[in-house]
């Protein structure tokens, strides 16, 4: 089981290292990157390949018409409600 | 006194890259992270496996295992040998040629298609719609997101996600499995080697973004940046795979060219040092750096170097040249630019 700080951290290179921005004052946990133009849905659909393989998870359709996956927090409540964690969150 | 540029020691990313920061050492995050990566080339060997097991599981189920959007450029023209060829795939090749496509180039289409027995079809969306396209590309501040512009020019993105979208839209009438592309590492990332295309992400973005599409480009945009929901329905069942191959291959540029000359593939000689297939590229690095201050592509030049496949001397003459004004302005007026779009 992989640990919170860890998946925080993969999560967060992902983001940071395809979508070529940095995590900070401007662009925080709970920025919508979608709303700032910062993700888009070929990026969306690198993420949810990502989260699949990375976290060995299968993000259902209903899951990913649910939620929104628009922000690094939501991100990490979605593994979080998968039971991708061995602790519980505290978020950003 | 002179304020030199920060550069990275390792790649040739210099501190205007979007996003960028640099160690004590003077190196790039995406040197220092490639660097950090433990087992690359395992990741790349997994990754061919797949993709192999995956053309295994749909050879001959189909009536073409797999759709090939092919610019005709030598990249996409490596890759359709690689799957007609060495996997035996029942290849449907399809060229979109956005009005710009150099004769040579189109030459290469079918020379090529023809020496690899692959069916070919070549597609030429209105000349109107293509010239605003680019035209509104320019003109329209923040269109793309910020990687996206990071990676490839105004003009490349906007004529990227209308072939995509063609191709997308093909696969699924036609229950096409799998759609390939000759994008190299540094183009779209390393996870972007295999993509399922989850049709339902698809829904949930196409309403928005074609949105977009209509209000920049006009009523024009639903044809070629649509897709028609009820055929997406019907394709639910299918499974539509995106393979980026060229992501897990280790080829150098010269043994590419030297690899498809057998085919009778010539270099055209009208489409810039960074195209093998359009004319309008030139322009669309003229534009991109006049508006961002560095090259279209510098990133994915740096991803060669970083991987060991080109010298960092070499790589910093491929972005030496910037066109110039005059090199382009034929271009800058058929699609109907002025001067003060483009800073």
């Amino acid at each position: 089981m992989t640990k919170r700080v860890d998946a925080q951290d993969k999560t967060k290179s992902f983001l940071e290292g395809n979508l070529l921005f940095e995590f900070g004052d401007d662009i925080h946990a709970q920025t919508n990157l979608f709303e700032r133009g910062i993700m888009d849905s070929f990026s969306f659909i690198q993420l949810v390949t990502f989260l699949e393989k990375e976290f060995k998870i299968k993000i259902s359709d209903e899951e990913l018409m649910s939620y929104q996956l628009s922000s690094l927090n939501e991100i990490l409540a979605l593994l979080d409600r998968k039971g991708c964690y061995d602790e519980s969150p505290s978020h950003l | 006194m002179t304020n030199l540029l920060r550069i990275c020691k390792i790649c040739i990313l210099d501190e205007k890259f979007p996003g960028i920061l640099f160690n004590q050492e003077g190196i790039c995050h995406f040197c220092e992270a490639y660097a950090g990566r433990a087992g690359l080339e395992e990741e790349k060997t997994i990754l061919r496996d797949q993709i192999e097991r995956l053309f295994e599981g749909v050879k001959g189920k189909f009536e073409y295992d797999c759709l090939i959007a092919f610019s005709g450029g030598k990249d996409s023209t490596y890759i359709l040998k690689v799957l007609a060829e060495k996997y035996g795939l029942n290849c449907l090749a399809i060229t979109v040629d956005n009005g710009f496509i150099s004769e040579k180039a189109l030459q290469n289409c079918r020379r090529v298609t023809q020496e690899l027995g692959v069916d070919f079809q070549l597609y030429r969306p209105s000349f109107d719609f293509m010239k605003g396209m680019y035209r509104e590309s320019v003109r329209e501040k923040n269109l793309y997101a910020q990687a996206a512009t990071a990676r490839a020019s105004l003009l490349c993105n906007s004529c990227i996600n209308l072939i995509n979208n063609y191709m997308i839209k093909i696969a699924l009438k036609w229950h096409i499995p799998m759609i390939a592309g000759g994008y190299m590492g540094g183009q779209v990332p390393q996870h972007a080697a295999i993509l399922d295309l989850n049709l339902n992400v698809l829904k949930k973005f196409k309403k928005a973004s074609l949105e977009k599409y209509i209000r920049v480009f006009g009523p024009e945009a639903r044809r070629y940046f649509g897709l028609d929901l009820e055929v997406v329905e019907k394709g639910r069942s299918d499974k539509v795979v995106l393979l980026n191959p060229m992501l897990v291959e280790r080829i150098t540029e010269s043994q590419i060219l030297n690899d498809i000359k057998e085919l009778g593939w010539e270099k055209p000689t009208d489409t810039g040092e960074h195209s093998t297939n359009c004319r309008l590229n030139d322009l669309g690095i003229y534009v991109h750096y006049q508006r961002y201050g560095f090259h279209p592509y510098v990133f994915e030049i740096s991803e060669q170097v970083r991987i060991g496949l080109l010298d960092r001397n070499t790589a910093f003459q491929k972005v030496k040249h910037i066109p110039s004004f005059e090199s382009v302005e034929d271009r800058v007026r058929t699609i109907g630019l002025r001067g003060k779009d483009i800073s």
